[in-house]
């Protein structure tokens, strides 16, 4: 069977209070994360991917958010009651996160080498000169030409992919367990996105790292993870193998996915898509927040919320008609 | 760069004769001139004629900006009518204590003012963000001298605890060095408060509001991930992009120091250019008013430039050439 989880999600409710009511971004998530996988979140904008993967590294702004619960299990601690010590010497160094927008996540104002050198200064007992070599050494591998220039600009010189790889290269420095990706090919041109997770497979091969990579690109989450968690509306709702998820589906909601995915081979044809809109997270409908949206729906669905189940040793659902399929038994 | 300055520094000659021309302008529409407010009232009609003629008042305007810039090029400002000396001399004498009244107010407004700035807008809506701003409020809208006088009546008259006017005491003249510097600086201290809460408090309401735009960038969220100590996070990452706009701030509010000077001078009575250059207007002693604003338009200028260039030392993104 599998190895021991590294990171483990367990009941996971990430709230924000705002004046127009409570925001459940995350509500009630839990996961494991396995050594040197990749487990791939989709969803559409505004499902909870990033509050989940934020609150892991507890960078959700609060106020206005809130942690309302639950207990993130990392190397025997938990985090959502760590210390801010403990935090910090987590965060950069054995959980490290690279952002969507490369263009607006470097510091303007410092130069490359320093934003790296900073990384590795503050979590290993290293001088400055050394640091910076590290740092040199690190733009060489995410592959930067010319790295001992490049070390030196500030960085407005440099494109969005470039900029990228010097966020990946500053988030691989101290050699991180676990990597967080929010979305890191999303502001990428296809090409560069190409490039870049190419680099970041090789570079998570080499490192022996897990990665946590979000994105609502289907294509890329086939090409990137070992395991793929669908989340809607601040739950999960699916979480199986890749090839499982792709070639079978369960959840409707999944199965919507999969259907409005371009595909070459159907030329002509109009994109299927899901019908309706992603719900008002402050006023979500009741019972399965998909209902609305959903072709199979039933009587129950609008009444309870599915939990998220078991469905094979290998696959989680939450939906009462893949309940009832199975035959899970009803409490 | 080099270049830079030398084309900034020439650009300013135009601006200045454009300043100074105004002024022309404006002291030709001001009534009367410096003759008036030497006459005797016992003076013939002759005699007064042959006075404005010897002020040179008599002449067409454009003649006497003319001739004032080309004496000003060769460095003689004329006389001061009232004190009988050149005009440089008599800034000499006064600026020393201007220089010494601003520099100190722009000193405390920075060390309170940006602080404060940076706590208010990390606790963004905390008691200390609500007290800082209403602080910021009152130091914006109440009036220097209105303020001045409130000290002056509560700390100076009520309390007795410093001085009324003046810049040194006469009985300690012959006092030795220590005793007269400790002097200057217990009649400075109501002076450099009201000036300095005014430059505190714009320089709050400036750091609160860059400081806040700055903390909610990505960047800061990156050095927050980095496992950075949150002080490191505030004072190095987000502080040191909140400065960019803050340094702008500084150039321009030196010509505002100087001008703020001028009120908190002639209401504490310190011999400084700001009380010169009011009495001066008012005895119409236009040599030293065209002297000093002449100065003051040169400080402004130069301070634009200086602020200009900080602004390319702390943003990277920025350079001349």
């Amino acid at each position: 069977m599998r190895k021991q989880p590294i990171l483990q999600v367990k009941n996971l409710k990430t709230y924000f209070h705002t004046d127009s009511g409570t925001v459940k971004a995350a509500d009630d998530v839990s996961f494991d994360v396995y050594p040197e996988e990749t487990l791939g979140i989709v969803g559409e904008s505004g499902c909870g991917k990033s509050i989940t993967c934020m609150s892991i590294m507890q960078l959700v702004e609060t106020p206005p958010g809130k942690y309302e619960g639950g207990e993130i299990l990392f190397d025997g601690i938990d985090i959502m009651k760590a210390s801010k010590r403990q935090i910090m010497d987590i965060r950069g160094n054995q959980i490290s996160m690279i952002f969507q927008e490369p263009m607006t996540s470097l510091n303007p104002v410092f130069r490359v080498a320093d934003q790296i050198a900073e990384a590795i200064m503050v979590h290993q007992n290293v001088n400055k000169k050394d640091a910076e070599e590290q740092a040199v050494d690190m733009l060489r591998k995410v592959g930067i030409p010319n790295p001992e220039r490049v070390a030196r600009d500030f960085p407005f010189a440099l494109s969005g992919g470039m900029r990228q790889r010097v966020m990946i290269a500053m988030a691989l420095a101290c050699k991180p367990k676990i990597l967080i990706a929010d979305e890191p090919t999303t502001a990428l041109d296809v090409t560069i996105q190409a490039q870049v997770l190419q680099l970041m497979n090789d570079l998570k091969d080499d490192y022996q790292t897990s990665v946590i990579f979000i994105t609502h690109d289907l294509g890329v989450i086939a090409e990137m993870s070992d395991r793929v968690m669908v989340m809607y509306a601040g739950k999960i709702v699916e979480l199986a193998d890749v090839e499982e998820l792709f070639t079978t589906p369960k959840h409707p909601y999944t199965i919507g996915l999969m259907k409005s995915k371009p595909d070459m081979s159907t030329t002509g044809d109009r994109l299927t898509v899901i019908q309706g809109n992603v719900p008002n997270l402050n006023r979500l409908p009741s019972g399965c927040a998909f209902h609305p949206r959903c072709p199979y729906v039933m009587d129950i669905c609008k009444e309870e919320t599915p939990d998220l189940r078991d469905i094979s040793a290998t696959r989680k659902a939450a939906c009462w008609k893949v309940f009832q399929e199975k035959e899970v038994s009803y409490e | 760069m080099r270049t830079y300055i030398i084309r900034r520094v020439a650009q300013m000659i135009p601006v200045f004769l454009g300043i100074m021309f105004i002024l022309f302008l404006l002291l030709q529409l001001a009534p009367g001139g410096p003759s008036n407010m030497l006459m005797d009232p016992r003076m013939t009609v002759e005699q007064k004629e042959e006075l404005a003629e010897k002020y040179g008042e008599n002449k067409p305007f454009y003649e006497k900006f003319f001739n004032w810039i080309v004496d000003a090029a060769q460095g003689n400002f004329g006389n001061s009518i009232t004190h009988k000396k050149p005009v440089t001399a008599v800034i000499n004498d006064f600026i020393g204590n201007t220089f010494l009244l601003s520099s100190l107010s722009l000193l405390v407004g920075l060390l309170i003012g940006v602080p404060l700035g940076i706590v208010s807008a990390t606790r963004q809506y905390s008691a200390v963000d609500y007290a800082a701003t209403v602080f910021a409020l009152i130091g914006v809208s109440l009036p220097a001298f209105f303020f001045a006088l409130l000290l002056l009546k509560a700390f100076a008259v009520d309390l007795a605890l410093f001085p009324i006017f003046g810049l040194a005491d006469p009985l300690l003249r012959k006092a030795d060095w220590l005793t007269r510097t400790l002097d200057k600086a217990h009649h400075l201290v109501l002076p450099v408060t009201v000036l300095g809460m005014t430059q505190a408090a714009s320089f709050m309401r400036y750091t609160r509001s860059s400081m806040l735009e700055v903390i909610r960038q990505d960047y800061v969220r990156t050095a927050r991930a980095k496992g950075l100590k949150e002080k490191v996070v505030i004072y190095k990452h987000a502080f040191r992009n909140a400065m960019i706009p803050i340094i702008t701030l500084l150039g321009f509010s030196i010509p505002g120091l100087l001008s703020g000077a001028l009120m908190t001078e002639t209401i504490f009575s310190l011999p400084g250019l700001g009380k010169a250059s009011v009495e001066a207007v008012s005895q119409r002693n236009f040599p030293l008013v065209l002297g000093i604003n002449a100065m003051l338009s040169i400080v402004t200028l130069f301070a634009a430039l200086i602020a200009d260039l900080l602004y390319a030392a702390a943003d990277p993104r920025i350079r001349y050439d």
